[in-house]
């Protein structure tokens, strides 16, 4: 067409060259920006993969809310410890559950300090001789006593999903069971069974409780173990120590008693016996004794009717010579118009058991 | 031609993700949607998950927590029947059951709103249950006397039967007492009887310890006592034994009483010097009387020592 027609001006050769260096430019400088939008939506998708990724600590279990629905069913929506991977925001949303081993709640009424000053180690206060309602927790017993009380209870969930999405605050929940629980049976037992005799039936009846309320109310936990504790009102704690100094007072004038009447019992058992043998052994040689010269006699009888006097007169030299042999001293007097002579013919005498005889 | 599929594509997504914002909900579990038409609830969704819905202004989602409640009343007085007053605080666990009937009666479903109603609704079910129990109700060591669940139990029937009047849509699951109390009047007085308490223990328990000791000591005098006693019966029985025994030896001695007696006198006489004697003797005791000079033979017979004792 341009050969047929060369009277026709050329094309403007002046101008197009600066439209298409502009255009150049700017189809540079879009394609620069959408290289760049590109490499924006690259790393925006990427980002937008790797959001979901997600772990689980070693004390919690997981659930995915896909579009608010759990995904899984029961123990299946769980996801254990360890690297997870979701869809990212606003599609599914991951609910961290605290799922310790053991749990662990503590009772907030009845005792003079609040957990939290239990923790911040807070030392007991007096409150004085009364107690305003206001700043003072207690418990009342079975006989209208006022006595302090706190309990643990260790736990474990057993039902993760119902613990933490049937409840806007489950935990809360176990504290005040644990609550009614301690004023529950606190009410139903003296303050010195609670305290002493009976602590042991105190704790079982708060656990009893403790249960019963878990049970009724469908937490979803299993209790580990419940520890309680329980002391007299400060400002009593005095006369209180007073009672269980007498009480071991008491006990130990029981114990001596005891002791003393075991001792009596024994010696007396002892003298028993001791008289009855020797009556026993008094009996035997009594016996014996007379049969014996009941022998003699008989033996010797016949002796003596021969000659009488010559049987006495031996008799009595036998028994002088025995008894000049077994006699200790022996003091020879004189007569009285001869110069005196004492011979000691023996050893000096011994003591009042010395018998002595002067013929 | 690429730039313009690139350009739609990202178009068509921004469309997508607009239309959802506009036109899809999701409700989560422990949560219900009420859904209104123009001001008016039209539906709820109760079910976990997406949900269809108009945009606004057409309709408006509301969510709502349907998680158990936990509300506590206030520690409050009592006036019980026997003239006593208590201090009684309790808590509740409660739901919302029926979201289209709660989001109306409380702005736009507001749990604290609901709270304020129900705190009206406890205190008046537990004061007037409360009301009809005497002091011992609360506190008993007697099983049967002791009413503590009946009363938790009565004021939480009392606190339904009023939420369903109301047509609160809530749903009381339970309610139980959190603390009891005295005013601090009277705690006073409790400390000083249970001073006096405390005081009449020690006295008793000293009282006691020293009774229990001296019955226990005198109970063991007087067993030690009576076995002595029996001891020595015995012994003299067995003593009697032994006499009546001697008795029946005795009687050979029948056959010569003079020599029995003799005998007796010699026996008595050993044993009597048997050891740790100590004789005096004179020269004209037999035998001493032979270390005298011998005397001529004519009265040898009337110096003999026969016939005499030592």
């Amino acid at each position: 067409m341009s050969e047929q027609d060369p009277i026709q001006p050329p094309p403007p050769s002046q101008a197009p060259p600066a439209d298409d260096a502009g255009s150049q430019a700017l189809s540079d400088a879009l394609r620069s920006s959408f290289f760049i939008v590109k490499i924006i939506m690259v790393v925006l998708v990427l980002a937008f993969i790797s959001s979901g990724f997600f772990t689980v600590g070693p004390q919690d279990k997981a659930i995915v809310l896909r579009l608010g629905k759990p995904v899984g069913e029961g123990e299946q929506a769980l996801l254990n410890p360890g690297p997870h991977w979701a869809l990212p925001k606003p599609i599914d949303e991951i609910e961290k559950i605290p799922f310790k081993s053991v749990q662990e709640a503590q009772s907030s009424v009845g005792w003079m300090l609040t957990p939290e000053e239990i923790r911040q180690g807070t030392a007991p206060q007096d409150f004085g001789n009364s107690l305003d309602p206001a700043s003072a927790s207690y418990a009342l017993t079975a006989d209208t006593n006022i006595i302090h009380v706190r309990a643990v209870l260790h736990y474990r969930i057993t039902d993760p999903i119902h613990f933490h999405f049937d409840f806007s605050n489950a935990t809360v929940f176990v504290t005040n069971a644990l609550n009614n629980a301690l004023l529950f049976a606190a009410s139903q037992f003296p303050v010195d069974d609670i305290l002493t005799r009976q602590r042991s039936v105190f704790r079982e009846a708060v656990t009893a409780r403790v249960d019963d309320l878990i049970e009724a109310q469908g937490l979803g936990i299993k209790r580990d173990r419940l520890d309680v504790d329980a002391v007299p009102p400060t400002h009593l704690l005095n006369k209180f120590n007073e009672v269980d100094t007498a009480t071991q007072k008491r006990n130990t004038a029981r114990t001596q008693a005891q002791t003393y009447e075991t001792k009596t019992m024994a010696d007396a058992r002892g003298a028993a016996a001791t008289r009855i043998n020797n009556a026993e052994s008094a009996r035997s040689g009594l016996v014996t004794m007379v049969g014996a010269q009941a022998k003699e006699f008989t033996k010797v009888r016949p002796e003596y009717e021969r000659d009488p006097e010559f049987f006495q007169r031996v008799r009595q030299m036998m028994a002088l010579e025995q008894i000049y042999t077994n006699a200790q001293d022996k003091i020879l007097e004189p007569h009285q118009n001869s110069r005196e002579l004492r011979l000691n013919l023996g050893r000096e005498p011994q003591g009042s058991s010395t018998n002595s005889i002067t013929p | 031609m690429k730039r313009s599929r690139l350009t739609i594509a990202v178009a068509f997504v921004l469309i997508v993700i607009f239309g959802l914002l506009l036109f899809v909900y999701q409700v989560r579990k422990s949560e219900v949607a009420v859904v209104t038409l123009f001001g008016k609830v039209d539906h709820v969704k109760e079910t976990p998950g997406p949900g269809f819905r108009l945009p606004w202004p057409i309709e408006n989602v509301y969510k709502l927590d349907q998680r158990i409640q936990n509300f506590e009343g206030k520690f409050e007085q009592v006036k019980l029947p026997d003239q006593n007053i208590i201090m009684l605080l309790v808590y509740v666990g409660w739901r919302i059951e029926d979201p289209a009937l709660f989001f109306p009666q409380f702005t736009n479903g507001s749990i604290a709103a609901a709270e304020r109603n129900l705190e009206d609704l406890v205190r008046s079910a537990k004061n007037e249950v409360a009301g009809q129990h005497p002091f011992s109700d609360f506190i008993s060591a007697d099983e049967k006397q002791m009413k503590f669940t009946r009363i938790e139990g009565e004021i939480l029937q009392k606190v339904r039967q009023q939420v369903k009047d109301l047509h609160y849509g809530i749903d009381i699951k339970f309610l139980q007492i959190k603390k009891i109390g005295l005013p601090e009047q009277v705690t006073q007085n409790v400390f000083d009887r249970m001073t006096a308490e405390r005081q009449f223990y020690i006295s008793q328990i000293q009282s006691l310890g020293e009774e229990e000791s001296t019955k226990i000591k005198s109970a063991a005098d007087s067993t030690a006592a009576k076995l002595l006693s029996d001891a020595d019966a015995q012994a003299k029985i067995i003593r009697g034994e032994g006499e009546a025994q001697m008795m029946k030896s005795l009687e050979v001695f029948q056959q010569n009483p003079e020599l029995a007696e003799f005998n007796m006198q010699i026996t008595a006489l050993e044993d009597l010097l048997k050891e740790k004697a100590t004789l005096v003797l004179d020269q004209s005791t037999s035998p001493l009387n032979l270390l005298q000079p011998i005397q001529p033979q004519k009265n040898a017979s009337t110096n003999a020592p026969a016939g005499r004792n030592p």
